[in-house]
Parts: structure tokens; sequence; C-alpha cells
């Protein structure tokens, strides 16, 4: 049986939409009001980087027509895209500390390398679970014997 | 000759009415240009996709960052 497209929805995606969320919440809400911690203030939003402009920049690609697919996102897409956030943050910025006033932190990578496989693992489940459906879904109206109880 | 598809590089054995059996992209048998002989893209092509992708991926942290510096990240 041929598998169902996989459509990735880019920046519709829930998860993406999710991770925009909690950014805005934890930034305007949460934090200011005291409501937040150290690690959040310090990794939270390196934890939500890829999730959340992963499907941006693939969009971008999709548009372009460099990605030629509209399936979730690869280990090698979620690979690539952390190792140019960690060189650009990590690596480049912190060395024009007059003009981007940031500082290289190690743990920074690692949230970044977090927050991009546990969106590659659920992106990836998520679908799985709809093939699931789908597959049992198409038997049932194709054979509703299967499913009778014996 | 094996034949692979253009665009999911699923092989073309399988192929019904000259149509991937994957991914549906039509093929001509008979034209080299609509099919390819191993089932990944060309060196070139993989290059140039890898620089344009970092390039785009580098301009949006770099997008990211700008928004760092108005102070308006919270970062």
């Amino acid at each position: 049986m041929q598998q169902p497209t996989r459509q990735f929805r880019y920046v519709l995606d829930p998860l993406c939409l999710t991770a925009a969320v909690v950014y805005l919440a934890h930034r305007w809400w949460l934090a200011p009001a005291g409501w937040s911690n150290e690690w959040a203030r310090a990794y939270l939003n390196d934890v939500l980087c890829l999730p959340l402009f992963l499907p941006v920049i693939l969009l971008l690609l999709r548009w372009t027509r460099v990605r030629k697919h509209d399936g979730p996102p690869t280990l090698w897409e979620v690979l690539h895209h952390w190792l140019i956030f960690a060189v650009v943050y990590e690596l480049v910025l912190p060395r024009f500390p007059s003009v981007w006033h940031t500082n290289a932190d190690a743990w920074d990578v690692v949230a970044y390398l977090a927050g991009g496989l546990l969106a590659w693992t659920w992106w990836q489940c998520g679908w799985r679970a709809r093939w699931r459906r789908h597959t049992i879904s198409t038997v049932a109206a194709s054979e509703p014997s299967a499913f009778r109880s014996v | 000759m094996k034949r692979y598809c253009k665009r999911c590089y699923a092989s073309l054995a399988n192929a019904v009415n000259e149509r991937c059996a994957k991914c549906s992209r039509a093929f001509d048998a008979e034209d080299a240009k609509t099919y390819l002989t191993r089932p990944f893209p060309p060196l070139r092509e993989i290059v140039t996709n890898f620089v344009v992708i970092t390039i785009v991926g580098a301009m949006v942290a770099f997008v990211v960052a700008l928004h760092q510096i108005t102070g308006a990240s919270g970062h």
C-alpha cells in the first residue's frame, strides 16, 4: 500500500506554533511576572530555537525548490541547522561583542541540539501515528469484515 | 540499467505506467534526463544545496540575532 503524502505544515505545524506560544508567554508574561527561573531565562529560548525556526527555514527552502518534498524534517536537516545555529551564535557573533552583546556558551549548543532532537522525534512519531490511523481507516473502509468481532 | 526517481530517489524497477511507485513522479524510460542512475543526486547538486541551505539558515539566524540586539527577545 502506498504511503500517504507526509504533508508537513511548516510554520503552521502544531509544534512550531506551540514553540512560538511558549516563547511569547515566557517573554511577555512569565518572566516579567517573576514566574520563571534561572534555567528558563538562560536556555529556554535556545531549546525553542530549532522547533521554532527550522520550519521557517524549510519553508523558504521549499519555496526556492531546494527542498523537494513536504515531509517532516529529516534528521539530517535538523543536525545541519543545529550546526548552523551553533556556529553563528557561539563562534561568529561572540567575536563582535560590541555589536551583538552575546557570549559563547557551550551549554547553548547542547540546548539547541536537545530542542532539535526532541522536535525531530515528535515530528517523526506524529507522522507514524497518522500513518497508523490512515492505515486502519483505509483497511476498515475496504474490508469491514476484518474488524468484526469473532 | 537501474533507474531511480529524481524526486525521492526510489528505485523505478517497480514503476507503473512510467510513474514512480513511491511519489508518482513521471519519467520517460527512453530519456535519461528524467531519471537518475544512482539513488542520490549528483555531487554538484548536493554541494549546491548544502551551500544554499547553509546561507539561508545563517541568514535566518542573523535575523533572529538582530531581534536579540533590540533587547526584545528577553534573552
